[in-house]
């Protein structure tokens, strides 16, 4: 009899301390969420014609997102567009434009919050003559930034998978066929054709992974035992 | 045609020639200045060199372009006109 009272104290006892421990879990997110920000220009461009060329152009991002999610599980998700953002800089130096738009948006990979989640990726879109290159992704600042350029004629899938691969410290190669060609205009191949852009993107995949902490559930007494 | 004076066709011809070379050479130093302006930028960022995408040159000169259409195919032209004319004569 004594002995189970001892059993049934210290079941009591640990039962009571775990459910006195708040309720909080954390986890990695793994979800790249991508915010775009569209310049003035490209935003009246893009919605020319009813905006056919808006569902055109997302609908090619949509497919660089797909291959990046069939080739390597890297999930990318569209969280928001910011449309009409102002370009104040009298350079068409893209570096200076992307820094612009970093600035403006005080974007901090990690910390901005849009729409309620938290943005790993700002990705730019100007128009054709905005900026003098046909993109720019330093994998550092977590941010691109691509010119609509030459109005669809290369086909914008090639141009959004090869900035993207950048982000992932992805380098240009002398290889035609390859999607990290970098010789000038970006090649009309879809996909990466060298091992070395596999094992590139391979290696930093997580570099956009988050650790996650809810917080403690609220009501009811704060996650705690009701008899405590 | 008149005899003893040139023919139109050829004037044309020569002029073209001309205009193709003076397109030449434009074409010459504006890739240069290009490639200038490429190494310019480079220099300017280099820790970014990596990541910059730029445009071909025919991409980021349009007019370039444009002018070299016009002249090839001025030049296809006159190539088949000479072509069926031959071919006419037998």
């Amino acid at each position: 009899m004594q002995k189970r009272i001892i059993v049934l104290s210290l079941f009591l006892v640990f039962t009571c301390a775990f459910l006195s421990v708040p309720q909080a879990y954390a986890y990695w997110d793994t979800t790249i969420d991508v915010l775009v920000v569209e310049s003035e220009r490209f935003t009246a461009f893009a919605d020319f014609l009813n905006g056919y060329y808006r569902w055109l152009w997302y609908w090619d991002l949509d497919d660089a997102f797909n291959d990046f999610w069939s080739t390597f599980q890297i999930k990318f998700a569209l969280r928001g567009v910011i449309k009409n953002w102002h370009i104040d800089s009298i350079s068409d130096n893209a570096y200076y434009v992307l820094k612009e738009a970093i600035s403006d948006f005080k974007y901090k990979s990690g910390e901005t919050t849009y729409n309620g989640y938290v943005i790993d990726l700002l990705i730019v879109f100007v128009d054709w003559d905005e900026i003098d290159m046909i993109g720019f992704s330093p994998p550092d600042w977590k941010a691109l930034i691509i010119s609509n350029f030459p109005f669809g004629s290369v086909p914008m899938v090639n141009v959004f998978v090869h900035e993207l691969s950048h982000q992932f410290y992805a380098t240009h190669c002398n290889d035609y066929n390859c999607v990290m060609w970098g010789g000038g205009l970006v090649c009309w191949k879809v996909t990466w054709v060298c091992q070395k852009h596999f094992d590139e993107i391979n290696t930093n995949r997580n570099r956009f992974d988050r650790w996650v902490e809810v917080p403690i559930r609220r009501g009811g007494g704060g996650g705690r035992c009701f008899l405590l | 045609m008149i005899v003893g004076s040139v023919s139109k066709l050829k004037v044309l011809v020569l002029l073209m020639v001309i205009a193709t070379a003076i397109y030449s050479i434009y074409y010459y130093v504006d890739f240069q200045r290009y490639e200038s302006w490429k190494q310019s930028i480079l220099q300017e960022h280099p820790e970014a060199a990596e990541w910059i995408d730029f445009k071909s040159y025919l991409a980021w000169n349009t007019f370039t372009y444009a002018g070299l259409v016009l002249l090839a195919t001025f030049w296809i032209c006159l190539l088949a006109f000479g072509l069926v004319v031959r071919c006419r004569r037998g």
